[in-house]
């Protein structure tokens, strides 16, 4: 039961508990970051050194790849979109970030408690993965839905994709490389244009405060109480 | 032989409060006070006589000797050789309690100065130990799902290296969860600054602005006991079992030294959490060691 691959998956929920109530921006894509190398470096981790020998090149590929995209360049290109749009270093919350540790904790409970009526034995993945898979991407959708900033949901996009890119690493080992390229590449292209997205909004409205968009347009009519507030200022 | 163990036990204590402050020194290329500063220190203040605010009462004046008498009395059931007479009789809760005993009194030595910096530093231990007390009864729950025994020395030496194998994440997430309550418990960086002298800033320190000579000397004593005492807690909890008697004791208290250079690192490499931010820190440690119940439970 001691491999590696479930400590990476401790770290990994202690990850999302640390996202949830990350404050700073720096620090939110440092931790995307880590998951993005765990995720990465999950088929070296899970490999079985001694009985299956040293793995095969395939293998080694995918584990570069995606360490170096999820690691790296994702992260990367956060950070510089981070310092090009000038926003304010902080996460805005809009649940607050105690509750939504406290949400993150039940997630995995509730993931638990899910994966221990579920029957996985005669799968080859550890009973870990489902749970951890389940509140990774619950973490994600936290993220999306409860924080301000667009960078902030492309945060949770990338995490959303680290939970379920485990899940896909883990049980369906034999697929997981096209799994991973169909997923990655999805994203990919959801950074790229949430990237193109945030300058955009950022250039038109000196802010990336997603609150503020929702004041534009005929909306504010159903928003009375907002009628007295401007994009503008 | 235990007698020994807690005899050297109470002797070494002011010096992994040396080595951690070495430890910095070092990373600051400083000399450093040297290591055994602290003994210095202590017999510099015992020679001392003890000042006292005007308007205190005896509460004052026994707060830092009964505050010191709960640390010692815990450092006197602490299993040091591996097992011991009270250990086994006592649950390890009695443990923590004695330890928030000692605290009790100099929380009490404080309000009775009537300093206002005082009160304001026993405020925020008590915040904070509110705060930590359900991490360590998390932990000690832990413990007692594992061992299925509530004793002292069945929770220090109940983690064998079958209970490692069967149970490594939840044991590091139990072993971040109590390093975290070790390093607030000895008001150690992140969660407070020993080398903070600013009223405004200070937890423990703000405590003890009006203590003098031998009450300054017995608070400084009991704080590195205690420092000495959950380290050891720490290194045994998660520590397989090895053979008992003295090599076990030299065993903990090498490891009690590498864990003061570890503290030593963290202080060096890390700032201070925002006052504000140390219960949310603590939260987070909470559900850490919650998880790890979890993770225990389901599987």
């Amino acid at each position: 039961m001691l491999t590696l691959s479930e400590i990476a998956m401790a770290l990994f929920l202690v990850a999302d508990l640390a996202l949830a109530g990350a404050s700073r921006l720096k620090y939110a894509i440092s931790l995307v970051a880590l998951q993005g190398w765990l995720v990465g470096l999950m088929p070296l981790l899970g490999w079985q050194w001694s009985l299956e020998g040293c793995p095969e090149m395939r293998i080694w590929i995918i584990a570069l790849v995606n360490s170096l995209v999820k690691g790296v360049s994702l992260p990367m290109l956060l950070s510089y979109a981070v310092r090009k749009a000038r926003t304010r270093r902080e996460v805005e919350p809009i649940v607050s970030f105690q509750i939504s540790r406290i949400i993150v904790f039940l997630m995995a409970a509730g993931g638990f408690a899910v994966a221990h009526f579920l029957d996985i034995q005669n799968t080859s993945a550890s009973s870990f993965v489902i749970p951890v898979a389940f509140t990774t991407m619950g973490t994600g959708c936290l993220l999306i839905s409860a924080r301000k900033k667009a960078i902030t949901q492309v945060l949770g996009f990338l995490v959303l994709e680290n939970g379920i890119s485990l899940f896909g690493s883990q049980l369906l080992i034999e697929y997981s490389l096209v799994v991973e390229l169909g997923i990655l590449l999805d994203v990919f292209a959801l950074v790229f244009i949430l990237g193109i997205a945030i300058f955009q909004i950022n250039r038109t409205f000196a802010s990336t405060d997603t609150d503020k968009l929702n004041h534009l347009g005929d909306t504010h009519l159903m928003h009375p109480h907002h009628k007295h507030d401007h994009v503008h200022d | 032989m235990n007698i020994l163990s807690i005899i050297l036990a109470i002797l070494l204590a002011p010096l992994f409060v040396g080595i951690v402050n070495q430890t910095k020194a070092f990373f600051a290329s400083r000399r450093g006070p040297g290591l055994f500063r602290l003994y210095v220190d202590i017999a510099k203040l015992l020679r001392k006589s003890c000042p006292r605010p005007e308007h205190s009462t005896w509460l004052f004046d026994i707060a830092q000797a009964s505050s010191l008498g709960a640390v010692v009395t815990a450092a006197i059931i602490f299993p040091w050789t591996g097992a011991s007479l009270f250990a086994s009789i006592v649950p390890a809760a009695f443990f923590f309690y004695i330890l928030a005993a000692g605290r009790f009194f100099t929380v009490i030595g404080a309000l009775d100065s009537g300093n206002a910096f005082e009160g304001m530093g026993a405020s925020r231990e008590i915040q904070f130990s509110v705060f930590a007390e359900p991490i360590i009864f998390v932990i000690l729950g832990f413990l007692v799902l594992l061992t299925k025994d509530i004793s002292l020395s069945h929770a220090l030496l109940g983690i064998t290296s079958e209970v490692w194998k069967a149970n490594v994440i939840s044991l590091i997430l139990v072993f971040l969860a109590f390093f975290g309550v070790f390093l607030l418990e000895n008001c150690r960086v992140p969660f407070d600054d020993p080398e903070t002298h600013l009223e405004l800033t200070m937890i423990h320190e703000a405590m003890l602005l009006d203590v003098g000579g031998s009450d300054l000397a017995f608070a400084l004593y009991a704080a590195a006991l205690k420092f000495e005492l959950l380290g050891a807690f720490l290194v045994m909890m998660f520590m397989p079992t090895l053979e008992c008697g003295l090599s076990h004791t030299l065993i903990i208290f090498s490891a009690v030294a590498l864990l003061s250079v570890a503290v030593g690192i963290i202080e060096s490499i890390m700032a201070r959490f925002r006052l504000l931010k140390t219960p949310e820190a603590l939260i987070g440690l909470f559900l850490v060691a919650s998880l790890a119940v979890l993770i225990h439970l389901s599987f």
